[in-house]
């Protein structure tokens, strides 16, 4: 044998172990089926009661979300949050159980068009919820268009999606969050108040490229200019020499994209260099899973100013039950996301139950689409891209807490 | 000073440190292929157990030990570790074929990563020590002092290297044992034994390396990789089996990487350092200060 070819073998078995690297191990229940009687009980405690008068037939809701993998702790946020809702409604609607069936989609597009097409066709399951990332919403587009089945994002904010959606072709995806663009229309404009020059700096995922994306041209409207545009892998060690070039051209401000893992060490490294700009961040930095990372030093995220959606803070009574339920200090900022998805489609069942008498797959879609209902963070309605409006948010660390600060109004613009 | 001269030694400070981040995990790798013909690809997950070694360490319920006793602990621990390693699972097919090696060390790999997931979860672990806020300012340039510790002890670990290959007896039997095996056997060396300390040594170093960088990381099951990774890339560069010659090549690809990201791109940086080592393979398949396999 040749060295070389001993070398290249090497090479080889090192790329293969890193393909392997996020390891399929469930953190909490990746496949596990959760139904949701109050207080969480078992699949036959949330079937008994409408048994006592009538078996009605289970409608299951499938949630695809990262349950293992660098950002796992999405994916166990929105499944808390998924079934909280599921236990404010009583753990049924109309008399039918509600189930929740929960798969791993890594948040990679391979394993999100697996797991989706195992929740439509082996799960059978009635509506869809997820994914956790927008990778892996872009990817299970198709999958679920050709599955006919309604599904529900609450978390992807890749702008791209949006023309997919309702009249773009995929009838049967909605989208309850703001997207980028949505987003940067307003935040931009904040920034713009506090920054005349930025430097950004966002994960090399379509969630941190399809941010950029949409904001560096709302800056270059508004004047404010963009000194440099830095993207790294998730996990990333060292971020000390895209920090030394950012300082080096002295912006007035710099805006982060990511979350709180990378979030923490970058922002570490950030004080490290001695970088003293203002921090904004389009993730999830003013967060108790940030601060939980960084407790040995609260200052390190004081005075990040965060924009996002669904945050914490706004309806300190749902933070407070979800603290009691779950016991995690981070349940109510990731929970929330999926728990706003219970008033689309808590609203489109009954609905569709109601009006035509059954809840099937295109009964839930065509209830969708008809869904008005008031939240606390504003209105959930569809425009014919199938998208949703709620109000913005801007929170900050204050004295080591986090506190939200304002609502900001959101508003459809050109995609 | 100017600030472009400010930031051109800021890269080179980034550099070098992240060359000793690098150089610490490297020296572990060149130093088992070195002596036992092995390419660890679980090298990494011993860099990992140290990471859980020290968040267990730091997190004790009856109080705090001093950080640098931990950083003793972590390293004997990782030491131990990696001999058990070595006499449970790897010295039975230490004399077969390298794919056997590289099919053993990559089944380690992802069992370690799979119990470590299953015992402590994807949530990455914080480690701060009393260093990692800790900021020396001098001339505008500001580092950590953790990084400072690093760098320190990453030129004392490469120094102490040089001394016990060079000058000890153990040190000239592993060499030798490097050179020709089968002879060594003949003399009367005792070559299990010293695959043996070899592996301790080797784990030390992983885990050494874990106690002193991950509090400026997480930890996380596959916190090992990209290092690993970069590790056998350095490794190779360097020369199989050339210990200085890894080392050396730990900091041309800190440096690299540092001045690269800092004045062209961060998002590419992998690329380059990368696409410099295919370009050493090119150039000098035997590695930048390869001559022969050996210590």
């Amino acid at each position: 044998m040749s060295r070389l070819r001993y070398l290249g073998f090497v090479m080889a078995i090192a790329m293969v172990l890193a393909a392997c690297a996020p390891a399929a191990t469930p953190t909490s229940a990746p496949e596990a089926t959760a139904p949701a009687g109050g207080g969480g009980g078992t699949q036959a405690e949330a079937t008994e009661a409408p048994q006592a008068e009538e078996a009605k037939a289970p409608i299951r809701i499938g949630l695809y979300a990262p349950m293992t993998g660098p950002i796992a702790f999405l994916g166990e946020g929105f499944q808390l949050g998924a079934t909280l809702a599921i236990e404010d409604l009583g753990g049924e609607i109309e008399g039918h159980p509600l189930e929740l069936v929960v798969a791993d989609d890594k948040c990679n597009p391979t394993d999100a068009v697996n797991a989706v097409r195992k929740l439509i066709e082996v799960d059978q399951v009635d509506v869809l919820l997820g994914g956790g990332c927008s990778s892996a919403t872009v990817a299970a587009l198709p999958i679920i268009a050709e599955g006919e089945t309604p599904a529900v994002s609450a978390t992807s904010t890749n702008p791209g999606i949006y023309n997919e959606m309702g009249v773009g072709g995929n009838i049967w995806e909605f989208r309850v969050n703001p997207d980028d663009l949505i987003m940067a229309a307003a935040f931009a404009s904040f920034m713009a108040e506090k920054a005349n020059s930025i430097a950004l700096v966002a994960e090399n995922t379509d969630f941190g490229r399809g941010a950029l994306s949409a904001y560096i041209p709302q800056f270059e409207a508004l004047g404010v200019e963009v000194v440099s545009e830095d993207y790294f892998d998730l996990g990333t060690a060292d971020y000390r020499p895209a920090l030394t070039g950012i300082k080096a051209s002295a912006p007035d401000a710099v805006l982060v994209v990511m979350t709180e893992r990378d979030g923490s060490t970058f922002m570490r490294q950030l004080r490290e260099v001695g970088l003293d700009v203002q921090v904004f961040s389009r993730g999830s930095l003013t967060s108790p899973l940030f601060l939980e990372y960084t407790k040995d030093d609260p200052t390190i995220g004081e005075g990040i100013l965060e924009f996002s959606f669904w945050a914490g803070g706004v309806d300190p009574d749902l933070d407070q039950r979800f603290l009691d339920r779950f016991d995690k200090s981070n349940s109510p900022h990731r929970g929330w996301a999926y728990y706003a998805t219970r008033y689309a489609i808590g609203t489109a069942i009954k609905n569709a139950i109601l009006n035509e008498g059954e809840a099937t797959r295109e009964a839930i879609r065509n209830e969708l689409e008809k869904v008005e209902v008031e939240i606390p963070f504003g209105t959930i309605k569809f425009d014919d891209h199938n998208q949703s409006y709620p109000k913005g948010t801007v929170s900050t660390i204050e004295d080591g807490e986090v506190r939200f600060v304002q609502f900001v109004e959101l508003v459809p613009v050109e995609h | 000073m100017p600030l472009q001269l400010e930031i051109f030694l800021e890269h080179l400070l980034n550099g070098l440190t992240l060359g000793a981040l690098y150089a610490l995990v490297t020296a572990g790798l060149s130093l088992i292929f070195g002596v036992v013909r092995l390419v660890n690809f679980a090298h990494g997950d011993f860099f990992m157990v140290g990471g859980y070694a020290l968040f267990i360490l730091l997190n004790l319920p009856w109080g705090a030990i001093p950080y640098p006793i931990i950083v003793i602990l972590v390293t004997l621990i990782v030491a131990v570790f990696a001999m058990l390693i070595e006499r449970l699972m790897l010295q039975p097919v230490l004399d077969k074929s390298w794919r056997i090696h590289a099919v053993a060390t990559l089944g380690i790999s992802i069992v370690l990563q799979n119990v470590a997931l299953i015992i402590f979860t994807t949530d990455p672990k914080q480690v701060p020590t009393p260093f990692t806020t800790k900021i020396v300012s001098l001339l505008g340039l500001r580092l950590s002092v953790q990084r400072i510790i690093i760098l320190g002890i990453a030129v004392l670990v490469f120094l102490a290297l040089q001394w016990f290959v060079k000058r000890t007896k153990l040190g000239k039997a592993m060499r030798a044992v490097s050179q020709n095996r089968d002879m060594c056997q003949v003399v009367g060396i005792d070559v299990p034994r010293i695959a043996l300390i070899t592996f301790a040594i080797s784990g030390g170093l992983a885990g050494l390396a874990a106690a002193l960088i991950a509090p400026l990381l997480s930890v996380t099951p596959t916190m090992g990789l990209s290092l690993t990774l970069k590790g056998l890339a350095a490794v190779i560069m360097g020369g199989l089996g050339q210990l200085n010659g890894s080392i050396y090549a730990a900091f041309i690809l800190g440096l690299v990487e540092s001045f690269f990201a800092g004045y062209v791109s961060f998002a590419f940086k992998d690329v380059v350092s990368f696409g410099l080592f295919i370009l050493v393979l090119f150039l000098r398949p035997q590695g930048l200060f390869g001559r022969r396999i050996g210590l």
